[in-house]
């Protein structure tokens, strides 16, 4: 249907539309309008993307001197083909003459891209690609054409089509999941992956996981092809703070510095055999670093190197220093680094350092400076390259080292290096670990926010919403949190404060191994175990809660009393095991036995995978789940936020661990045709009320905040009542054409 | 607990409403009771047309224990109700208080059986959505409901006494034997031979082919196994088969020639005042009713005089 926002027509594929992706639109459109970025916060299930593509759509075709350029960040493949789905189905609503000129296309890794026959077969896809695409493999077949050097058709095709610029030949304007592109590939015998990889200079919507924009590391490929005027949307990032973190934290340990060390070793014979066969190629590289590292844009695409989003630009024109030009020099730099690394490792108390005086110490103990420690990485690539080496998860370890080495020496606030001997809850074991870790989230987002006019970040659970522009420090233009429009109250949120005996209950340090308290945990999931049916889920707060719990729940014989109602399941950290427990949980809740599922909050699990509908119809969370308040790192990143953005210490961790108990109990929800209710069981819970998202506060009623179990579990039984009852699925809360014409013509007349 | 004095009470009471209300509804179809219990399926009266000694049974057999197997309960039905010749409608009610089925083996293949043998299932909960009985109701077409309390559990359960309307392909034309008794004479006194008691021929009916008295109608001869109706049973439970459709309400135009009168009470259609000459017209046959003749056609008479007039200037 079309409709009118504020002067601007909007094509939305559906036939009726929320009020609030209707408020949504005209909120992204005043952003778009101040050309500025916007927070904004909707559920899950109210059809977010839908809002959003269609509006960034509709605004572009209105105004042609802004043309179509989306990137779309999204977690997960899964997520990335849905909303491919969703922009084919708005790009078949579209005026045909307006449809025709778009191109959309998803971008992914090689091992989800390759058509290769044996490549794709096999393990390692990035490594096999390299060996048969790199730039002098190429080079070797043409100059040879006896030796029969092994080539990709798909990848030749690629470039034969590349050099005559008849690539758009290939890709017919429309929209292109990775299996279309996978298919398209297979037709017409051209590499999907480089395609892609091409066609985002000219793709008008292109949908990839944030790691392109957000970690340096993974090959930053799009950034030198993207203008100021793209629309960046980042969806369901509610974490981005901790994605940011993690693209610029690095550890080593033991076995990296041993590593590194053999990748050393493998490097200066290859640098002998080069030398005995070709030092030209020595030489050249040699000449080119002269230059600058600015000067290397043109090596083929091939060898993905690319400019590094996160480095300032000054360093991008500096010429690399003369101590490290050489090969062999700079071999001898790093054997110097790792060593002193090796000894640092060493240590038998913990250590917590700034950069600065680490880059200091590095100075004085190993020669190195900083200015030369923070060319390193690149030099390194340039290295590899230059010696031909395919293999690049071989040198992972040396890769590492020089990456902690250029982060060091490129930033001087916002890290802090901790050294510990031993990890703090297993100080038996000796594992000796340098963990560079970053505090300041703003760092890996901050080029993404200035170099375009309007980033987008938007998710289900976003609160408290002030929150994020100060740990990302950006200013949105737009910050806002919708709640969700229901036809029936179809989600049942209760605070649970006392067990069956009204004696509190609690996950905090004092109270948790009170045997009273395990009871009451216990009982209560007895209880609903027989008044749920099918799924329920359960959320601890660490693995080692878990098991302590469970184990005693086993000894106090309530959870052989549980599984005469349903199946119990457990998610370990071990992923097949997970994946394995998780289908026979869902295979239990089909055929109707009914069963539990034992989560931990900050497990695999919570993170994209779905229990919805009779998957979880009830979701338990058993306490808060703080973060690990005891580590280093984490007391660390406090301090310096509460230096430098003015964020106490409670507020941050409150924060952190109602958005991971939100972002848990947001698993049952996901369409509004859905209901299912959710249960925190902690004593503490009911005053941080006002830190929920929007749309769970709002269902949260002021009798459901300080239940006790006898009290929940008539709540439980008089919602799955009300909610069995069949109701208006149509529903009155989309509206349609009509009615949103009527309303503007109220608004006139008004 | 929610249902007073127990669940077990409630559901008794109501499934006894149930038994009598069927039967008066569709005095010729067939009940046979199954309880679900300890993870088997017992069957607790073979499938006949007497709603006394149904709930007799039933009330005798008031227990409930253990775990619930819908797979069980669902196979043994089925090995019932195959045996019923195609004519007949297969339907399943289950009164369902668990919220789990412990299965021996994989529920989704019985259930797929049962759509097969196109066994209609249907489910009231007690207590909340089950997944596995919406799946089943879905796959077999019936209807799956769940009560809030007492009253709505009656109201429900009665729901599903009126039998759906005949669907085509299950309503293989074929011949049965029946049977229509007449009242027995005043002056004759014989043993009936359901109670096996003295009673005078006024009180009961007498069986056509084999001349022995029974109490109540509709039911199937003690002594040689025939159907025994009357023929307003008949006429009952064929209109639930074939229901009138719904008229469509039109408007006249004016100018409009013939058609001024209600087809069935000839009352003019047209009103003094000409603000509501809203009228309704069978789909049909395409004549005109007024809206008390719709209320009676739908309500008592269950036949369109319209359709049933052209049915036989055509024969």
């Amino acid at each position: 249907m079309w409709f009118d926002l504020d002067g601007l027509p909007v094509c939305f594929p559906y036939d009726a539309i929320y009020p609030e992706q209707h408020e949504y639109m005209g909120e992204l459109k005043r952003a778009l309008d101040a050309r500025g970025h916007a927070l904004l916060e909707m559920p899950t299930g109210t059809g977010k993307t839908a809002a959003l593509i269609s509006l960034i759509t509709s605004y572009a075709l209105a105004n042609p001197s802004r043309p179509l350029r989306l990137f779309y960040c999204t977690r997960t493949v899964h997520e990335m083909e849905k909303t491919l789905a969703e922009l084919r189905l708005l790009f078949s609503h579209l005026p045909p003459a307006d449809a025709c000129r778009l191109l959309a296309l998803g971008l992914s890794s090689r091992k989800n891209l390759c058509v290769h026959p044996q490549v794709s077969a096999s393990g390692a896809v990035d490594t096999g690609c390299r060996r048969l695409t790199a730039s002098w493999v190429c080079e070797k077949a043409a100059y040879d054409r006896e030796s029969a050097t092994p080539l990709c058709d798909y990848f030749e095709t690629f470039d034969a089509a590349a050099r005559k610029g008849d690539l758009a030949l290939y890709i017919q304007p429309g929209v292109y999941t990775l299996a279309d592109l996978r298919s398209l590939g297979r037709e017409r015998r051209i590499c999907p992956y480089f395609l892609a990889r091409h066609m985002v200079k000219h793709a008008n919507v292109v949908v990839y996981s944030y790691q392109y924009l957000l970690d340096p590391r993974v090959a930053s490929i799009v950034s030198s092809e993207m203008q100021k005027d793209c629309v960046v949307v980042f969806d369901e990032v509610h974490n981005i703070d901790n994605v940011c973190i993690e693209a610029l934290s690095v550890s080593i340990r033991k076995q990296t510095i041993q590593g590194a060390k053999g990748n050393l070793r493998h490097i200066s014979q290859q640098i002998d055999r080069f030398k005995a066969t070709d030092a030209s190629r020595l030489n050249a590289e040699y000449r080119r670093l002269v230059d600058g590292l600015a000067q290397r844009g043109n090596l083929p695409i091939s060898d993905a190197w690319l400019a590094n989003l996160a480095l300032p630009d000054d360093i991008l024109k500096e010429a690399v220093p003369g101590n490290i030009r050489k090969a062999e020099h700079f071999l001898t730099v790093l054997w110097r680094l790792v060593r002193n690394l090796d000894e640092r490792v060493d240590t038998e108390n913990v250590v917590n350092e700034r950069p600065v005086s680490f880059a200091t110490s590095i100075y004085s103990l190993a020669g190195i400076e900083t200015t030369t420690l923070r060319f390193l990485y690149d030099r390194l690539q340039s290295l590899l390259l230059t010696l031909e080496i395919t293999d690049t998860d071989e040198f992972m370890h040396i890769q590492k080292i020089c990456d902690f080495a250029t982060l060091i020496g490129t930033y001087k606030r916002g890290f802090s290096i901790i050294i510990e001997p031993y990890d703090d809850r297993m100080p038996d074991i000796r594992d000796p670990v340098i963990q560079l870790s970053c505090h300041d989230a703003s760092l890996a987002i901050q080029p993404v926010f200035n170099r375009f006019q309007t980033v987008v970040i938007t998710s289900g659970t976003l609160s408290p919403i002030d929150l994020y522009p100060r740990l990302l420090n950006f200013n949105p233009v737009i910050s806002r949190s919708f709640t969700m429009s229901l036809t029936r109250d179809c989600i049942c949120p209760m605070v649970l404060t006392r067990g069956s005996d009204q004696l509190p209950v609690s996950t905090k340090f004092d109270m948790r191994s009170d045997p009273g308290v395990v009871r009451n945990y216990g009982r209560l999931l007895l209880e609903m175990a027989s008044a749920v049916p099918d799924g329920i889920v359960c959320f601890f707060v660490s693995y080692s809660y878990m098991d302590g719990i469970v184990s005693s729940w086993n000894d106090m014989g309530i959870l052989q009393e549980i599984m005469q109602h349903k199946l119990v399941f457990i998610e370990t950290p071990d992923v097949v095991e997970t994946t394995l427990a998780l289908d026979n949980y869902r295979k239990a809740c089909d055929c109707g036995r009914g069963a539990v599922f034992f989560s931990v909050a900050r497990g695999k699990v919570v993170e994209g995978i779905d229990f919805n509908r009779h998957y979880g119809r009830l979701v338990i969370m058993f306490g808060v789940p703080f973060q690990y308040t005891l580590s280093k790192i984490l007391r660390a990143r406090l301090e310096y936020l509460r230096e430098t953005s003015q964020i106490q210490e409670g507020d941050f961790l409150t924060f952190d661990a109602l958005r991971q108990a939100a972002q848990c109990v947001g698993r049952v929800i996901r369409s509004k045709a859905d209901y299912g209710m959710m249960i925190f069981a902690d004593k503490s819970r009911h005053d941080k009320r006002s830190k929920l998202p929007g749309w769970i506060r709002s269902h949260l009623h002021d009798a459901h905040l300080n239940l006790s179990t006898d009290m929940a579990l008539h709540t439980a039984r008089e919602f799955l009542r009300r909610m069995a009852q069949p109701y208006d699925k149509a529903g009155s809360s989309g509206q349609t054409e009509e009615n949103l014409q009527d309303k503007a013509r109220d608004a006139m007349e008004m | 607990m929610d249902y007073r004095p127990s669940r077990m009470a409630v559901v008794a009471k109501c499934a006894e409403a149930f038994i009598r209300e069927f039967f008066d509804q569709n005095p010729l179809s067939h009940v046979g009771l199954v309880t679900i219990k300890d993870g088997i399926s017992h069957r607790l009266t073979d499938i006949g047309g007497s709603p006394e000694s149904q709930i007799k049974a039933l009330m005798g057999k008031l227990e409930c224990s253990g775990d619930s197997s819908l797979q069980n309960a669902l196979e043994l039905i089925h090995g019932y109700l195959n045996q019923i010749p195609s004519y007949g409608h297969k339907e399943v009610l289950i009164l369902y208080s668990a919220l789990n089925t412990c299965d021996p083996g994989d529920v989704m293949e019985t259930v797929e059986k049962c759509k097969k043998s196109k066994i209609r299932c249907s489910v009231i909960g007690l207590a909340a959505e089950i997944f596995i009985c919406k799946h089943l109701c879905e796959e077999t077409g019936g209807s799956y409901t769940v009560a809030l309390d007492e009253s709505h559990f009656k109201e429900l359960l009665l729901e599903h006494a009126p039998p759906p309307p005949a669907i085509a392909e299950y309503a293989a034309a074929n011949l049965i034997k029946m049977g229509f008794p007449q009242r027995g004479a005043e002056d004759l006194i014989s043993i009936c031979s359901c109670h096996k008691k003295i009673k005078s021929g006024a009180e009961g009916y007498i069986c056509p082919r084999c001349k022995v008295n029974v109490c109540e109608l509709p039911t199937e001869c003690r002594t040689c196994g025939l159907t025994l109706v009357s023929s307003p049973h008949l006429a009952r439970s064929y209109h639930h088969l074939f229901p009138v459709a719904p008229f469509d309400e039109v408007t006249f135009k004016l100018g409009q020639k013939g058609g001024q009168n209600c087809y069935g009470c000839q009352q003019s259609l047209i009103n003094s005042d000409s603000q509501s000459n809203l009228h309704v017209r069978c789909p049909k046959c395409n004549q005109h009713f007024c809206f008390d003749c719709d209320i009676y056609i739908h309500e008592s008479l269950h036949n369109c005089p319209g359709c049933e007039s052209q049915r036989s200037f055509s024969s």
